[in-house]
């Protein structure tokens, strides 16, 4: 079993593509990283996702964060991801990269109002005894399943993205990462092995 | 694990996952328990990473409002600052020294400039002053200036130990210039204290009140 270390690659199999599949993202990171105006206002779009995943994650909780809350965190947030834009590789899609940012505050936040035992409603009056679970009303601890995907770096970790949060086929994936059909199948077979090593065989994610 | 497995099972498994699919290898399933393991296994995480999937295209595409004009940008810009200051701490004493003086010769320019003293705290338009608590006081609990909140921005309190360049609480981002600060924030503050009012406007532009000093008694 493969140990999951960082960018790694698999022996006898051709390293991953020297250019990554989102590189377009990553000059416009590095570019805004470095000043350039115009990147910078590109970015700043492409970070209103931020706002989309938080208020929209909210939403389906059932709204227990008020909008001046949802605020402070949409700040939070971004201040966090430009903080750690470096650690940007263009393996995934920008807002792929950012969306765990997302899940994680939010999930803190939540955490945060458990522990003073506030007492919310949600949006048709229906009074919670405590701030939901994030998991509540989803199956999947996203936020760990994210946490392990990020443990187990690219280009593994972006086939399994790829193929599960955009839905790719593998010949699109291997397309992207410039490398044979059966490579593409082999990493995301060796991807899963590593993750549900990492997740524990009994505790999954659910 | 014999070599066999390594390989050969390995390779058919990883074909049958990439096309969610066990026909083919159901022989291989029957005959290898370790093959059969790692096939139900895999397959239930792959389920589990359809469903975080399937959330993370929910949270992208479920229609929400858009947030206030400049926020993001607003928000990059702080996390500048709090770089730019995270990078002042190490600086000499020839820096600190000439920094001081600086602040004198603004400080006595600025008494000289203002008799009543309010009319320094406008800049650009936007006059901000940190109102209450000042002076001797008998509680911190509720913090109060004065100031127009710039269109599409944000008010800030911050409250920092005498002296100090590092606040020791600071409020959420506030649409009036009033915070209560929670009992956790209060007990982590001195009997003196020193506290500023801040805006953010939408362009990611700062503005700051002078500080005022209170003490609890």
């Amino acid at each position: 079993m493969t140990s999951g270390t960082r960018g790694e690659t698999d022996p006898g199999e051709p390293p991953p593509a020297a250019v990554p599949p989102h590189a377009e993202d990553l000059r416009l990171v590095r570019a805004a990283r470095l000043g350039d105006e115009r990147a910078l206002a590109t970015l700043v779009e492409r970070l209103a996702c931020v706002r989309q995943f938080l208020a929209a994650r909210n939403q389906r909780l059932g709204a227990p964060i008020e909008r001046e809350e949802l605020a402070d965190l949409v700040q939070e947030v971004v201040m966090a991801v430009w903080v750690r834009l470096d650690d940007y590789g263009g393996w995934a899609a920008l807002e792929t990269w950012v969306y765990p940012f997302c899940v994680h505050k939010l999930q803190n936040a939540l955490a945060k109002r458990r522990r003073r035992g506030d007492v919310l409603t949600t949006e048709e009056g229906e009074v919670l005894e405590a701030a939901p679970e994030p998991t509540r009303e989803s199956p999947v601890d996203v936020e760990r399943l994210n946490a392990a995907l990020d443990r187990l770096g690219p280009p593994k970790s972006e086939v399994v993205r790829l193929r599960h949060f955009e839905g790719l086929e593998f010949d699109a994936i291997a397309r992207r990462f410039q490398v044979p059909l059966e490579t593409a199948k082999t990493w995301y077979y060796r991807g899963l092995k590593s993750l549900r090593a990492m997740l524990g065989e009994a505790g999954g994610v659910a | 694990m014999s070599r066999l497995h390594g390989s050969e099972h390995d390779a058919r498994l990883a074909e049958a996952l990439a096309r969610r699919d066990a026909s083919g290898i159901e022989a291989l399933l029957a005959s290898c328990g370790e093959c059969r393991e790692q096939w139900e296994s895999l397959k239930a995480l792959g389920r589990d990473l359809d469903r975080a999937g399937r959330e993370f295209e929910l949270d992208r595409t479920t229609p929400t409002e858009p947030g206030p004009p400049g926020e993001v940008l607003a928000a990059i810009r702080l996390a500048r600052g709090d770089a730019r200051a995270a990078k002042r701490r190490p600086m000499t004493l020839v820096w600190w020294v000439t920094a001081l003086a600086a602040a004198l010769v603004l400080f006595f320019w600025f008494r000289g400039r203002s008799g009543a003293g309010d009319e320094q705290e406008l800049v650009m338009g936007v006059g901000l002053e940190a109102l209450a608590p000042r002076g001797l006081v008998e509680s911190f609990a509720q913090f109060e200036g004065k100031g127009d909140r710039p269109s599409g921005g944000f008010f800030r309190i911050s409250v920092f130990a005498p002296g100090s360049s590092e606040a020791l609480v600071v409020s959420p981002s506030l649409d009036a210039p009033r915070w209560q600060p929670t009992a956790e924030e209060l007990a982590r503050l001195p009997t003196r204290i020193e506290w500023r009012l801040e805006s953010f406007v939408a362009g990611g532009e700062s503005r700051v009140s002078p500080r005022a000093e209170a003490e609890r008694r």
